[in-house]
């Protein structure tokens, strides 16, 4: 009951001190602190990638800083206006607003858990996405040979007696595309571009018709005699070879996928992911959760925030993809439902973009950027971190938002409190690093 | 001051336009693993492949047929049928001593299928000068689109589905197309057509980026699998790696095409201090490694800094998007990169323990300064330049090597000299080199005996590779099929075992797709795209995307680092995708590799062709019972198709993991 018992201390407990529990508390967690079953679980970070350096000023505008507008004169989004929920931005507190096509994730601000890390970013002054996302993802700005990324060593750093803690193949797993680098390294993670397909895809095996060759081929393996059979056969009698192992977990991972009924999956809680990659790969991760395959460590990318040209301002470019990337997780949170108590969903992009617009209606690669932290353990309901401000003399290289939060003390935060790894292994989570629990922006509760 | 190419990439992408490297981002990879799962209650796990634990202690000797099986594993990409009788026919030391010294015929014997790539003998200029005008043309478009939507807005309608980005489905891109196209003027339309690639005409778009990508990939694949000069290829691609590039990388995505040529292909087989120059002297190495932003710091001079942002305002001023992005990159001080430093001497030379300083690395970064990349200005785009203004011409200390003042570009010559010819790296080299050649673990003996090759030869590749492949150590028991084959290799390795050739004709193509589709069923859509169908997307499905390892290290040649769960389901796909006749550019032989219909005889002809014998009992037995039920059950399935179909089973066997 270990997952419980943590839940009421670090979740429950804090939000019955601040009177929410149970009359305003979202349901799940006033079903969790009342003493519902919570079945034994572990914790699940969730990270989403941003390429391409999303415009974190139009992201969560900072509404209440004067210079902003100055140097944004026409794509900036414009202060709260009241009831206006289209054409300004929605306001936090007072001083930032959440971009309008990203209202989908305003109730999760409200109730607590969502908070907003601003001006984040890398120590690197590199404007290379290439560079930056190398930085980001191995955890080591300005490190670049590191062979592994930041995800794969805290995977393997996860305690080991976290609910379904055994040797399952999904402990880290990547949708959407290839391997990316944060997940590089020695944590067996899988990169899955589609659940629906992952398997062994025998086409011949799956064809029916006379007079062709393959189709021969196909129907000879009738009767429990398929290609995907006959493999496991062989691996399975390949005993004292390396493959032995590791071809077991294969089929013990397409086995359990199998038995997950994919294409029957309805998204709990009336969620509904915006169609397109992200969205599916969100709805995978979701599949994954609930399923409890084990899975601790989960990564999805989506691309289009490189906005040098027409960037739009409550509306346009930039605005289409906030919704769809704002819509997919709040469709995650919702479909996860309780299980929310359990997972930090955490959004990050290798830098922000500049400060002054550009003569082409857009944005230039730039600096300091905003992340966004979701779930039970967040400290939510609050902008964190220290706003550097816009005037000229703040601007870093007098054009670009400064970094005041190191995004290696956010992903520290994440690793140590969230996922529980002892704060002793941040200096093997981000080799090179200093940083101490002391420098942590407060986005994990406790 | 250089132009640092900008990626728009994403721009491209958006229109499906550089769908080549975009193919990349459907893998199905999976991450190296160091050390064996634990077994559940199963006997001794041992790295020591199950075939070689049949009959043989670990001291037999190989027989001549193996000694001939290993020499094709791993001085080239494995045997194709034939090979080995043809070898023991001319004699094992004949085979060698022509693969250590081959002839221009034999290395340009896969090139003539190559002739449709002209993007492969292209100079760095022409290459970046296709590069900026792709990308020009992309930007040109996205400005195009937003224009289109702008007045689409103005005049009421919605613009929803007219976004597009890099994760746009096929469907959702050309829905958005449709709905560009209906407020489009007939210029725009026109343009848009293009873009799209619709238009059969001379004015289709030309995409230099996609052109390079695919001939670097095709090229490759081609080269490995139809050349007869099989120990130059792999001696080719054991450098590639070694100098690492990541096409992905801004310009690179087209200099990778010169580099490839210039450094690695070029220096093969040469001396290791040329091969070196080579790649110090390759802009693709300066992009990627960041010495074109190398850069002696100026002292403080108002004036010049003046001038400088000046200048920096003017271009920003300038309507090209692209030089735009350009400068806003280059707002910040211009100083010292140590990286190429850092990774010449950790990576290319002397190892990551290889006795040197910070220091060290901040003087080399010294040396360096000024090594880079042209711009237009100077008239040599994309060319390898050295830059006297940028250079520091101090005094330097490099290893405890003094190097003089006012050297300019010959510091960095030094530099490699120094590098070159250092204890540290002859032994750094030579133990990668019998890595990948010989064993994961490769014995001490063998790496001295190259460091003593490298000493009286002064680094010549051709006299480390004999000492290698003439050694005993290379024909030992412990390192018979020891090796777990890269994606790559295997790949590879299974279209020449089956006796398959690279067939790049347009039929070859249709051929591809029809076979991929009619296997999925009506309105089925291809997982991943047609382009995981080549052989290189599914290098890239299987963990190793071609010339796309991002950090500089290149793919470990610690080859057990390719045992992962979800790179073996792939593999298995592979097989049985392949044997199905599914692979875009592959032809498979018409004729079966036996005359026999007897399940045993098959299986006897199928194991003795592909494993050349070397099975397990176990697995013979799988074979054996999968064909005798598959034929008791529907007799028709004897002969080609359940040949076939056992090939396909053998390809995915534990023993053809291996080489």
């Amino acid at each position: 009951m270990q997952s419980r018992r943590l839940f009421l201390r670090n979740g429950g407990i804090a939000l019955a001190s601040v009177g929410l529990v149970p009359a305003l508390g979202p349901a799940f967690l006033r079903r969790a602190a009342l003493g519902a079953e919570t079945p034994k679980r572990g914790k699940v970070l969730i990270c989403l990638f941003q390429r391409g350096a999303c415009d974190g000023l139009s992201m969560v505008t900072p509404h209440g800083d004067p210079d902003l507008y100055k140097l944004r004169s026409q794509i900036a989004v414009a202060r709260p206006k009241g009831g206006d929920r289209e054409s300004a931005t929605l306001d936090l507190d007072g001083f930032f607003g959440l971009h309008p096509a990203m209202a989908a994730l305003m109730p999760m601000y409200k109730s607590g858990q969502m908070a907003i890390v601003h001006a984040a970013g890398s120590p690197s002054g590199t404007r290379s996405h290439f560079d930056a996302q190398d930085f980001m993802e191995s955890g080591t700005p300005d490190a670049k040979s590191v062979p592994d990324g930041w995800l794969s060593r805290t995977a393997a750093l996860c305690p080991e007696d976290r609910a379904n803690a055994k040797n399952t193949p999904f402990k880290a797993v990547a949708l959407g595309g290839a391997m990316p680098r944060s997940l590089q390294g020695d944590a067996n993670a899988l990169a899955i571009p589609d659940l629906r397909s992952f398997g062994i895809r025998d086409n011949a095996g799956a064809k029916s018709g006379r007079g062709n060759n393959d189709a021969a081929m196909a129907m000879m393996m009738g009767g429990g005699n398929t290609a995907q059979g006959g493999f496991e056969t062989l691996y399975d009698k390949a005993v004292g070879d390396v493959l032995h192992g590791t071809a077991e977990e294969s089929f013990e991972a397409i086995a359990m996928l199998k038995r997950l009924n994919l294409g029957a999956y309805r998204p709990a809680n009336g969620a509904k992911y915006p169609g397109g990659k992200f969205g599916t790969s969100l709805q995978q991760i979701a599949q994954l959760v609930k399923a409890d395959v084990g899975l601790q460590v989960a990564f999805a990318d989506m691309g289009g925030w490189d906005t040098h040209v027409n960037q739009g301002g409550a509306t346009g470019q930039l605005a289409t993809r906030l919704r769809e990337f704002s819509g997919a997780i709040a469709a995650l949170y919702t479909d996860l439902g309780d299980r929310m108590t359990d997972v930090t969903i955490l959004t990050m992009s290798e830098f922000g973009r500049s400060a002054r617009q550009n003569g082409g209606g857009g944005t230039d690669h730039g600096h300091g950027t905003a992340f966004l932290a979701l779930g039970g353990d967040v400290n939510g309901g609050k902008v964190l971190g220290k706003w550097p401000g816009l005037s000229p003399d703040k601007l870093y290289e007098n054009r670009d938002l400064a970094v005041t939060t190191d995004f290696r003390s956010v992903f520290a935060e994440v690793a140590t409190k969230h996922l529980r790894i002892p704060a002793t292994g941040i200096p093997k989570l981000f080799p090179g690093y200093t940083g101490t629990a002391a420098d942590f922006r407060g986005v994990i509760r406790g | 001051m250089q132009f640092n190419p900008i990626k728009t990439m994403r721009v491209g992408a958006a229109f499906g336009v550089a769908a080549a490297l975009s193919a990349a981002t459907f893998s199905l990879a999976a991450p190296p693993k160091k050390n064996a799962p634990k077994a559940k209650a199963k006997p001794v796990v041992s790295a020591v492949p199950a075939s070689t634990q049949t009959g043989f202690t670990d001291n037999t000797p190989l027989t001549e047929e193996q000694r001939i099986v290993h020499v094709l594993n791993r001085v080239g990409f494995g045997a194709r049928p034939g090979d080995v009788e043809r070898i023991k026919a001319m004699g094992l030391s004949k085979y060698l001593e022509g693969q250590l010294n081959p002839t221009t015929q034999m290395i340009a014997s896969a090139e003539n299928k190559l002739s449709d790539y002209p993007a492969l003998n292209q100079s760095s200029k022409e290459l970046v000068a296709s590069y900026y005008s792709t990308l020009r043309q992309g930007v040109e478009i996205k400005k195009m689109q937003g224009d289109i939507m702008e007045r689409a807005k103005a005049g009421g309608a919605a613009t929803d589905g007219m976004e597009m980005s890099p994760d746009s489905t096929p469907e959702d891109r050309q829905k958005a197309v449709r709905a560009l196209m209906q407020n489009a003027t007939p210029e725009e339309k026109q343009k848009l057509m293009a873009a799209m690639g619709k238009r059969k005409d001379k004015q289709a778009r030309t995409d230099g980026i996609q052109d390079a990508s695919r001939a670097l990939q095709i090229a490759k694949v081609v080269r490995a699998t139809d050349s007869e000069a099989q120990l130059y290829e792999v001696m080719a691609d054991f450098w590639s790696n070694h100098f690492n590039i990541d096409v992905r990388k801004n310009a690179c995505r087209v200099l990778k095409v010169a580099d490839e040529r210039e450094v690695s292909r070029k220096h093969a087989l040469g001396t290791f201090r040329e091969l070196l120059g080579a790649s110090a002297h390759s802009p693709a190495m300066m992009v990627y490694l960041d010495n074109a932003n190398n850069v002696a710091p100026e002292p403080d001079n108002p004036r010049r800094e003046k001038m400088r942002q000046a200048y920096l305002d003017r271009m920003a001023k300038d309507g090209d998007p692209l030089v735009q992005a350009a400068v806003a990159g280059k707002r910040g001080k211009a100083g010292i990169n140590e990286n190429y430093a850092r990774e010449i001497m950790e990576l290319h030379t002397l190892g990551v323990d290889g006795g040197y300083t910070q220091k060290d690395v901040q003087e080399v970064a010294r040396c360096f300064t000024g090594w880079g990349v042209g711009n237009r200005r100077v008239g040599k785009e994309g060319e390898w330049v050295f830059s006297p203004r940028q250079h520091d011409n101090g005094v330097k200390t490099v290893l405890g090597v003094t190097i003089p003042a006012n050297g300019g570009e010959k510091d960095g010559e030094m530099v490699l000299d120094i590098l070159a010819s250092h204890p540290r790296t002859m032994r750094h080299v030579s133990t990668k080199l019998c890595q990948r050649l010989v064993s994961d673990t490769p014995p001490e003996s063998l790496v001295n005996k190259c460091v003593a090759t490298w000493k009286r030869t002064d680094g010549n590749i051709r006299e480390i590779t004999r000492t290698i492949v003439t050694s005993p150590e290379f024909y030992s028991r412990a390192a018979y099929r020891q090796k777990i084959k890269s994606p790559f290799e295997y790949a590879v390795s299974s279209v020449r075992a089956v006796g398959g050739t690279i067939d790049l004709s347009p039929q070859s193509k249709s051929r591809g797709i029809k076979n991929a589709k009619f296997a999925l069923g009506k309105g089925g859509a291809i997982p991943g795209g047609l382009l995981t169908r080549t052989l290189a997307g599914q290098v890239t499905t299987m963990g190793q995307p071609l010339y796309q390892h991002q950090a500089p290290t290149g793919y470990s040649e610690d080859s057990r680092k390719w045992v992962s769960s979800g790179a073996l389901v792939s593999r298995l796909n592979f097989a049985l995708g392949l044997m199905n006749n599914e692979m875009v550019e592959v032809d498979l032989p018409g004729a079966p590799l036996t005359a026999a219909t007897e399940p045993a005889q098959i299986v006897q002809s199928v194991t003795g062709e592909i494993l050349r014998g070397d099975v397990s009992p176990a697995t013979r037995a799988t074979l054996l019972k999968q064909a005798t039920t598959a034929v008791s059950e529907n007799t028709t399935a004897a002969g080609q198709p359940l040949e076939k179909r056992l090939t396909a089973l053998v390809l995915g066997s534990p023993e053809f993991q291996r080489r």
